[in-house]
């Protein structure tokens, strides 16, 4: 598989690609061509296996949550947190899977559904701040909610 | 990677470095040709006899070197931001690295599936092989799989870094209790 992209070269002089400028998102010529795990690999590399849509990190079809967690590759996109910083994201999560493992053991429930916030905070969050929340939630003195 | 005598910017590695070099060349370009007609009417004005002391009526000319300038604006500004959304395009990314900042090295976390994390130390001018690359060299080098999206989360342990890759188009700020996120993909395995 080659390098799939137009090499416009010096794309003004006579232009073509510039007149086809869009200004909203989403634009036709996406940089994100390479769908992960479908690709080619040279020697060497690892290659995921790519079965499904989960494949891709994230569910588009309704998929239970165990097979997400099964087919668990990174943090997918959240739409609740689009932007670059992602701090707030890693803080929710690691509050959310506290917040679901204290109910569930409360309620004597199965602690295993809170599994795909445990997944995501660990790819999130650095291994520092974890460990410094832990010890803090083991002192009492952890400034969030659970 | 960089080399000796380097005027322009390396080799693109990302699709979206690819953008930016062809944008970079159009707007050069541009640059160039406003630059050399300025020179050119500049000399023409230093090496004439002609003098004109009255008012002149100039609505013709006025009113060209305001729209044309606004159209050369224009064509800049396009290309631009079709770059920049393209930077901005929903993708999901298939592995995520975290890069931490301390003084004075960097450390790497990979906790998708179990946590393994390393420091990666610049090798000593003193200390370099032969051949190897002056500022550059590390310990241990972040390996990353080419083809596929990866998410770069990058924050610091102390004071404010700043991860950048040239050849991916990528730099970003390494702030304390910041978690700054940027989208990786290369295209070709290499050194960069």
């Amino acid at each position: 598989m080659g390098v799939a992209r137009t090499a416009p070269g010096t794309a003004l002089w006579p232009c073509g690609r510039l007149l086809c400028a869009r200004l909203p998102p989403a634009s036709g010529r996406s940089f994100f061509r390479f769908r992960p795990g479908t690709g080619v690999f040279a020697e060497g590399h690892i290659e995921l296996p790519a079965t499904s849509g989960a494949s891709l990190g994230v569910s588009t079809m309704a998929e239970d949550i165990q097979t997400k967690i099964k087919n668990y590759q990174t943090a997918p996109f959240d739409s609740r947190f689009p932007n670059q910083n992602q701090t707030r994201n890693c803080w929710q999560n690691y509050l959310d899977f506290h917040r679901c493992e204290k109910a569930m053991t409360a309620k004597g429930g199965d602690v295993s559904v809170c599994e795909w916030y445990r997944r995501v905070y660990k790819s999130l969050c650095p291994i520092s701040w974890v460990s410094t929340w832990d010890d803090r939630r083991a002192e009492g003195t952890f400034p969030g909610k659970i | 990677m960089a080399y000796p005598m380097q005027l322009g910017f390396q080799d693109a590695t990302s699709p979206i470095m690819e953008e930016l070099l062809h944008f970079h060349d159009h707007t050069l370009m541009i640059v160039f040709l406003i630059s050399s007609l300025v020179l050119y009417i500049i000399s023409l004005m230093l090496t004439t006899k002609l003098t004109h002391t009255s008012t002149m009526d100039a609505q013709e000319v006025e009113t060209i070197w305001t729209i044309l300038p606004a159209i050369i604006l224009i064509l800049i500004a396009l290309p631009s931001l079709r770059i920049l959304y393209m930077m901005d395009e929903i993708n999901n990314p298939s592995l995520t690295v975290k890069a931490m900042g301390h003084q004075w090295y960097w450390s790497y976390e990979y906790t998708d599936y179990e946590d393994l994390s390393f420091d990666s130390y610049m090798i000593p001018t003193s200390e370099l092989k032969p051949g190897e690359l002056r500022l550059l060299e590390v310990d241990n080098r972040v390996v990353l799989p080419m083809e596929m999206t990866i998410r770069m989360l990058v924050s610091s342990e102390d004071v404010l870094h700043s991860w950048a890759v040239p050849s991916l188009g990528l730099k970003t700020d390494a702030i304390p209790g910041r978690l700054n996120q940027t989208t990786l993909m290369s295209t070709r395995p290499g050194l960069y």
